[in-house]
């Protein structure tokens, strides 16, 4: 009688349910991905960035192969990291971007056509706004995203039941949260 | 390691003409430490990190960046928006206070390189240079490698 009652308390308070959403993405190789439905039956890190921030999205990105290397790249989570300008991360520029990082199988970078990607972001609850803009001597247009600061954890009924700082939170807090439901 | 990236600066300019004496200048009263930058792909961007201690006997006014790889070259600082968004802002005419330090780390303030004109990958080295209104040039050359 106790130990489903037990089971219940480790059960982590499920913050946004995507099991019915369905979205299509590509990833860094060109590959269509239906989210969330392709990676059901496995637990999902993810974390939002965008290839033209070189200080804080790199820690986020870290902090995700931190988790990865130390769980020994299990099959049963997927890495997943979502680009919030789909504009200028295309497939080729993700699949450099992850290459840079020299990632393990298990890993996609996410980018969609602009309104998709608006559409996704909305309902994780990621927001981007525009920064700081500049030209270079070409006159060619540079800008900078101010962005959510964000990792989740979804389960493998796609709900989301962990969410963090992304680039501040320590990865073995993430890795001890994982511990208790996986 | 850390002495190559302090003594490097002072090895150029001894090896460089007169014109160039802002450089042994530099040497003398600045140092560096810690450096890296982070591996990325050309056209991208990237980000370099170094600690500058000022010892001169004045406070010093970093006027301008360059680099030998990317197109643009500025100081940056990664800070939260009022609204708990990340964001990252320009950091004009950054002064350091004599005896200071200039701490350039992840998360924080850092060089930032902008349109890489090559890849840069574990192996490589980014030369910045510093434009400061009193020490003058001061040259950093960074290894690039992943963060730890």
């Amino acid at each position: 009688m106790l130990l489903p009652l037990c089971i219940a308390c480790n059960q982590p308070k499920i913050i946004d349910d995507l099991n019915d959403a369905s979205f299509t993405l590509v990833n860094q190789e060109g590959e269509k991905i239906s989210f969330p439905e392709d990676y059901k039956g496995k637990y999902v890190v993810m974390g939002f960035i965008y290839t033209h921030c070189p200080d804080i999205c790199p820690l986020i990105t870290r902090n995700m192969v931190k988790i990865q290397e130390e769980l020994g790249s299990p099959e049963d989570v997927q890495f997943v990291g979502v680009s919030f300008d789909p504009g200028r991360d295309t497939p080729e520029v993700l699949k450099k971007y992850k290459n840079a990082f020299n990632l393990e199988e298990n890993f996609d970078f996410l980018t969609a056509d602009s309104t998709v990607m608006t559409a996704f972001l909305d309902s994780v609850r990621v927001r981007t706004q525009v920064s700081l803009s500049t030209e270079n001597e070409n006159g060619e247009k540079i800008y900078f995203l101010n962005h959510s600061d964000k990792i989740m954890v979804l389960d493998p009924k796609s709900r989301v039941i962990f969410e963090y700082g992304g680039s501040m939170t320590k990865p073995e807090y993430i890795i001890e949260d994982l511990a208790t439901v996986r | 390691m850390k002495n190559i990236f302090i003594l490097l600066p002072l090895i150029l300019s001894l090896l460089s003409c007169t014109s160039q004496k802002k450089e042994a200048s530099a040497s003398v009263n600045g140092s560096t430490s810690e450096a890296w930058a982070r591996p990325a792909a050309k056209g991208a961007m990237s980000a370099a990190y170094f600690t500058y201690t000022n010892t001169l006997d004045t406070a010093d006014t970093l006027s301008s960046l360059s680099s030998n790889v990317s197109m643009m070259t500025q100081l940056h600082e990664s800070y939260m928006t009022d609204d708990g968004l990340a964001g990252m802002r320009e950091m004009k005419n950054q002064v350091v206070e004599s005896n200071e330090q200039l701490v350039l780390e992840p998360g924080g303030l850092h060089v930032m390189l902008m349109r890489l004109t090559n890849d840069l990958a574990e192996g490589d080295s980014v030369t910045v240079t510093l434009n400061f209104a009193q020490a003058g040039e001061v040259v950093v050359t960074v290894p690039v490698k992943p963060a730890n």
